[in-house]
């Protein structure tokens, strides 16, 4: 395996889950309701996910746990905001962090167990093709569902009639309800499918990218996600742009890194540079850092800017919903 | 090691109990820890947790422990290490460098409560500071890399760099320099403690860049894991990660020799690597300023290493930090480290 096919298995691998995350969250978001509670149900994919393939020793069924496990998650907090109108930023935090607690009492006999990982699909000769074979036939099975789960969203959203009333719930409520539609049920069923999708990356997050349990693994990785929604300017195919940005710009800086190294051997510098170098590079190193952040959001402000404004936040995000008032 | 931070612990709550007087004795000591990753993270914090257990352990009903995970380094730990010091508690370990500033700032309005605050470089009249020679260790382990590394690359995965980190890295690099002078290290930073998959990510990285050793300074468990599956070896840090790389494990290459991650229960107050105990010089002491005594052992061998592999005791000078009972206990850590001196 050579090194660019090894960067870009890597870039997969650390975009994945915030892909999947992602998506789920920008139906939720395109259906009105905002869930800053990503993390929080992750985690508890992740948690439960290990748990039952721990017993069972069965991948499927540590998936499917950890799908129920999130929407389980999701359904508290549909509850409380279109049950009871609570407030959804408030209720939101409340979930990552019941989820953050939660996900180590589950996991509290779980630490340094170990499960084997899902690995990439065989294909008999597909994937021994020189190139494309280990990238394009070779991953994991979960890649493949978040693909499909992109072009499957787009299509939702874009070409389906559900799709339709989905969005016109979450841009004008009101009108919506007044048609007819049950604004709390078609959001209750987005919340589940985002609930579904975060436990999907939780589980992604613990049987394959680090087939471990420890507590508060997931490490931001929910909050990225939600930060990619919003740059993606709720866009399936942007989104899948902008976590793939995220991930090359996150594991490229990590070579780039391991990389420096090799240039000082043929730069001749006078002494004080040597001297000055560790501070410099303490720079470099910070700047690098940063860069998966800062590159992501400046390119998906652009290309949100350039493409104008047309429809991209959810006019009702946020807003709570009462069909009695 | 885990015996390091629990004699600290020990000797610190001690102290303060005969401090407060006899008096006092049957009013419980409220003792307060800080950590900075989950206490279940394996490494760093779950060390410091189990020498909050052994103080409990110890101590009984005389003390009551209180702790606070995941406190993020800045204005947030000031507002915890804050509410810990008002609710009564008068001794609260700060467990991470970056909580340095928050405690002396908290310190200085609580001044009749007691800090002890991890590898920082500032101190005040209560504030006392401990720290092990970890670099010691990665010395050491610096040497036994360069001896099984082939292709004389070793990626080390650092979190921050901060002098203890960075220090870290320079020792390491020059121990294994002493065994092959053309052994070079390749260094990523996560700048997190503790991210389980950006360090896979790191380990990953290294290792499809040529290293064939692993070493880190991050507290999570996931680089061992990796080094495991690509069959390499790899250090871990602050507690013993074993468990994480066990088997020794057959590579596919045709010299037929099976590969084995190999694990330090390394640095932490509780368990260090390695430490070269004969060196506890005193001319470190003006510099470094451990608290009173520290204790590293190494982790558990897959295989006993050529060199011996069992606990070694390593009690460096102690910090002049606190009051009669610290200079008490450095009479006798300088006795003992002169009886266990060893030609290492």
């Amino acid at each position: 395996m050579d090194l660019a096919t090894a960067i870009l298995l890597t870039v997969v691998t650390a975009s994945t889950p915030l892909l999947l995350a992602a998506i789920g969250e920008l139906v939720v978001e395109r259906s009105g309701v905002l869930n800053l509670g990503v993390e929080g149900m992750m985690i508890m994919g992740a948690a439960c996910g290990f748990a039952a393939t721990l017993a069972t020793g069965s991948h499927v069924a540590g998936v499917a746990v950890a799908m129920l496990a999130g929407m389980a998650m999701a359904a508290i907090f549909g509850l409380l905001v279109l049950g009871l109108v609570a407030n959804q930023v408030a209720c939101g935090l409340a979930l990552t962090i019941l989820g953050l607690g939660l996900s180590g009492l589950v996991g509290q006999g779980m630490v340094g167990q170990k499960i084997d990982p899902v690995g990439p699909i065989d294909i008999p000769w597909l994937g021994s093709l020189p190139v494309v074979g280990k990238l394009v036939f070779g991953l994991d099975p979960f890649v493949y569902a978040s693909f499909a789960l992109v072009a499957g969203t787009w299509w939702f959203l874009s070409r389906s009639r559900a799709g339709l009333v989905l969005r016109a719930v979450g841009d004008n409520h009101a009108s919506a309800h007044a048609l007819g539609h049950d604004v709390r049920v078609v959001r209750f069923a987005a919340l589940m499918f985002g609930g579904a999708c975060a436990g999907l990356a939780g589980a992604y997050v613990a049987l394959v990218y680090t087939p471990f349990w420890v507590t508060g693994m997931t490490a931001g990785r929910g909050w990225i996600a939600l930060a990619l929604v919003v740059f993606a300017s709720w866009r399936p195919w942007r989104l899948l742009f902008g976590a793939y940005l995220f991930g090359a710009m996150s594991i490229g800086q990590l070579h780039l890194q391991a990389m420096r190294g090799a240039l000082p051997d043929f730069l001749v510098l006078p002494g004080q540079f040597w001297s000055a170098l560790p501070y410099a590079a303490t720079i470099v190193v910070l700047v690098l850092m940063a860069l998966p952040y800062a590159a992501t959001i400046v390119v998906l402000v652009l290309i949100s800017r350039s493409r104008g404004r047309r429809g991209s936040e959810p006019a009702m995000l946020g807003t709570p919903f009462s069909p009695d008032r | 090691m885990r015996r390091n931070f629990i004699a600290l612990a020990a000797a610190a709550v001690g102290a303060l109990a005969i401090g407060a007087g006899v008096a006092t004795a049957q009013q419980k000591l409220k003792v307060g820890f800080v950590y900075v990753g989950p206490v279940g993270d394996f490494g760093w914090s779950y060390q410091h947790d189990e020498g909050r257990k052994a103080v409990v352990a110890r101590y009984g009903d005389r003390v009551e422990t209180t702790f606070v995970e995941k406190v993020s380094e800045g204005p947030d730990a000031e507002r915890v290490i804050e509410q810990l010091a008002r609710s009564g508690h008068k001794l609260i370990f700060t467990t991470s460098f970056g909580y340095m500033e928050p405690t002396i700032k908290v310190a200085q309005r609580f001044p009749n409560v007691w800090f002890e605050h991890a590898t920082g470089f500032k101190r005040a009249p209560n504030v006392a500071t401990y720290d092990a020679r970890f670099y010691e260790g990665r010395y050491i382990i610096g040497q036994i890399a360069a001896k099984m590394s082939k292709s004389g690359t070793i990626g080390y995965i650092g979190s921050f760099p901060i002098p203890e980190v960075v220090a870290g890295i320079n020792s390491f690099m020059l121990g294994a320099q002493s065994v092959r002078p053309d052994m070079k290290i390749k260094v990523v930073w996560v700048n997190s403690w503790y991210d389980p998959g950006k360090e896979a990510d790191a380990a990953k990285t290294l290792i499809s860049q040529g290293a064939d050793i692993i070493s880190q300074h991050t507290d999570s468990a996931a680089a061992m894991q990796v080094a495991q599956e690509r069959g390499v070896f790899a250090f871990g840090q602050a507690s013993d990660m074993i468990k994480f790389g066990p088997k020794a494990r057959p590579r596919s290459s045709t010299t037929g020799r099976r590969t084995t991650s190999i694990a330090w229960a390394s640095p932490s107050r509780a368990s260090g690597p390695p430490a070269r105990c004969g060196t506890a010089s005193t001319r470190a002491r003006s510099r470094w300023r451990p608290t009173r005594t520290c204790r590293t052992t190494c982790g558990r061998w897959p295989r006993p290493p050529r060199r011996r592999s069992s606990p070694r005791r390593c009690i460096p000078s102690s910090a002049r930090s606190s009051a009669r009972t610290a200079r008490r206990s450095s009479a006798r850590a300088r006795a003992i480290s002169r009886t266990s001196r060893s030609p290492a």
